[in-house]
């Protein structure tokens, strides 16, 4: 397999392929049943965030390119097959921020926790904006706009507490 | 790498990149009908996971409000606390059995009373984020369900069956905005279309200004857009806003069910040959 040096991080840093296997498959689905199970269930409008965000920035980051856009159409169809509607969304917005997280990454420290939590909160707003563009119009827009602000707020809270594993998982040390 | 393989590369991710996009966006202009296998296979693959997931996430659900009730034992002593714990993991699971139960049981009587073919179903996934509101259900074609029968639960009527696989349906909740049912107040049968307006709520459009609705209403299903049978029970007229100017009132609605909390669902298989008129009577009461 080629060794690739993903924005400074080489292939003997992020582990062996096993462990990015783990995160693509093991550590997204948990994260997922995780979001599908509790995180959409919870009774504030402004808790029911799409955690999936927090590791499409962790994957844009620590992998290559091919591997980001693989997970952004595998992970992005699942959540739409079980969302039902708008599809193309989830995945949208999942490329979205790999698209930023690529057109950022030689100006800014894309290591720094607050880089990616912000990000994270981001494209957790630009999909809410997106889906209360094309579902809702009409008078209700100030108040789900209002809940997407949440969302994103929340989504920089929660975010760290979702990437801090991956590292782990790689077998990275601590930056 | 040679020049021409890398060109040929570029070309195929592209050509693969945009076929999966055409595809992913093709499905926003499906009519409704049975999951494609790609979706099919998602959903049989994860359904039987997420399904256990939830349960799971219940039993600890229940289990920490259990823990919770018990907190002040703590202070009484070691020995009580333990005992204490035993019997309330041990009633908190006779009275979840209790419920279920219970639930089942009107459920059951419900159905009965319906004298249309059903099908039970559970809920396996509830999806209430920011922009839709649908569920997926643990019976599929696989049951005899097909596109568009009516969901209901003991309470009225959850929403539409949108998307079937083998062993799973996707529904459509009464308070999703694209969802439309034909519903008449039952008071005084004015009719208007009841579609869905934030997560707890529903709004019955297009009824003219001059005709006369309260809050505390009751709106049933009219029976006339081809899927509900006539007379089951949508929801309750929570508020009325009348703007002079405008051709139409402002109705919210409160669904009689509870779609944040379903657990189990009946889809009817067909409709009832005979109006059921006698449900309204139930709603009365």
């Amino acid at each position: 397999m080629r060794s690739v040096a993903v924005w400074g991080v080489s292939e003997s840093e992020r582990g062996p392929w096993g462990k990015v296997l783990v995160v693509f498959f093991g550590y997204s689905l948990l994260i997922y049943v995780i979001g599908t199970v509790i995180v959409l269930r919870l009774p504030w409008g402004f808790t029911r965030v799409d955690l999936m965000m927090a590791v499409c920035v962790e994957i844009a980051g620590r992998f290559p390119i091919w591997v980001s856009l693989l997970w952004c159409f595998l992970w992005g169809y699942v959540s739409d097959v079980f969302q039902g509607r708008l599809w193309g969304l989830h995945g949208a917005a999942y490329l979205m921020v790999v698209y930023l997280h690529r057109l950022w990454s030689s100006q800014m420290d894309v290591w720094s926790l607050w880089y990616r939590a912000l990000l994270v909160g981001l494209g957790i707003a630009l999909q809410g904006v997106a889906a209360a563009v094309i579902v809702n119009g009409g008078p209700e827009m100030t108040r789900v706009f209002i809940t997407t602000a949440g969302q994103a707020l929340f989504s920089i809270m929660v975010s760290p507490f979702v990437m801090a594993p991956i590292p782990w998982i790689l077998g990275e040390k601590d930056r | 790498m040679p020049d021409w393989l890398r060109r040929v590369r570029l070309v195929a991710v592209v050509v693969v990149m945009g076929g999966a996009m055409l595809y992913v966006l093709s499905l926003n202009f499906r009519p409704p009908a049975q999951m494609d296998m790609l979706q099919r296979t998602v959903v049989e693959t994860l359904g039987p996971l997420l399904h256990v997931s939830r349960k799971a996430a219940h039993s600890v659900e229940k289990w920490v409000q259990g823990y919770a009730s018990l907190r002040h034992v703590h202070e009484e002593n070691e020995l009580l606390k333990k005992q204490r714990a035993f019997l309330e993991s041990e009633l908190v699971r006779y009275q979840e059995a209790f419920l279920e139960n219970q639930r089942l049981r009107r459920l059951l009587d419900f159905r009965d009373s319906l004298r249309v073919e059903t099908v039970a179903a559970e809920v396996v996934v509830q999806n209430a984020a920011g922009w839709s509101r649908t569920i997926i259900v643990n019976k599929g074609f696989r049951d005899g369900v097909q596109t568009d029968m009516p969901v209901v639960g003991d309470e009225g009527v959850v929403g539409y069956v949108l998307d079937v696989s083998e062993r799973y349906a996707r529904v459509l909740l009464l308070t999703d905005r694209d969802s439309a049912v034909d519903a008449l107040v039952q008071r005084n049968r004015v009719r208007g279309i009841l579609g869905g307006l934030d997560t707890d709520t529903c709004e019955l459009r297009y009824v003219r200004s001059n005709q006369d609705v309260r809050p505390g209403d009751l709106v049933v299903t009219s029976g006339k857009d081809g899927i509900f049978p006539e007379g089951l029970r949508l929801g309750v007229v929570k508020q009325v806003s009348k703007d002079p100017s405008a051709l139409f009132q402002q109705i919210v609605v409160v669904p009689t069910v509870q779609l944040s909390v379903l657990q189990e669902v009946l889809i009817l298989k067909s409709l009832p040959d005979f109006p059921v008129q006698w449900l309204e009577g139930t709603a009365k009461e």
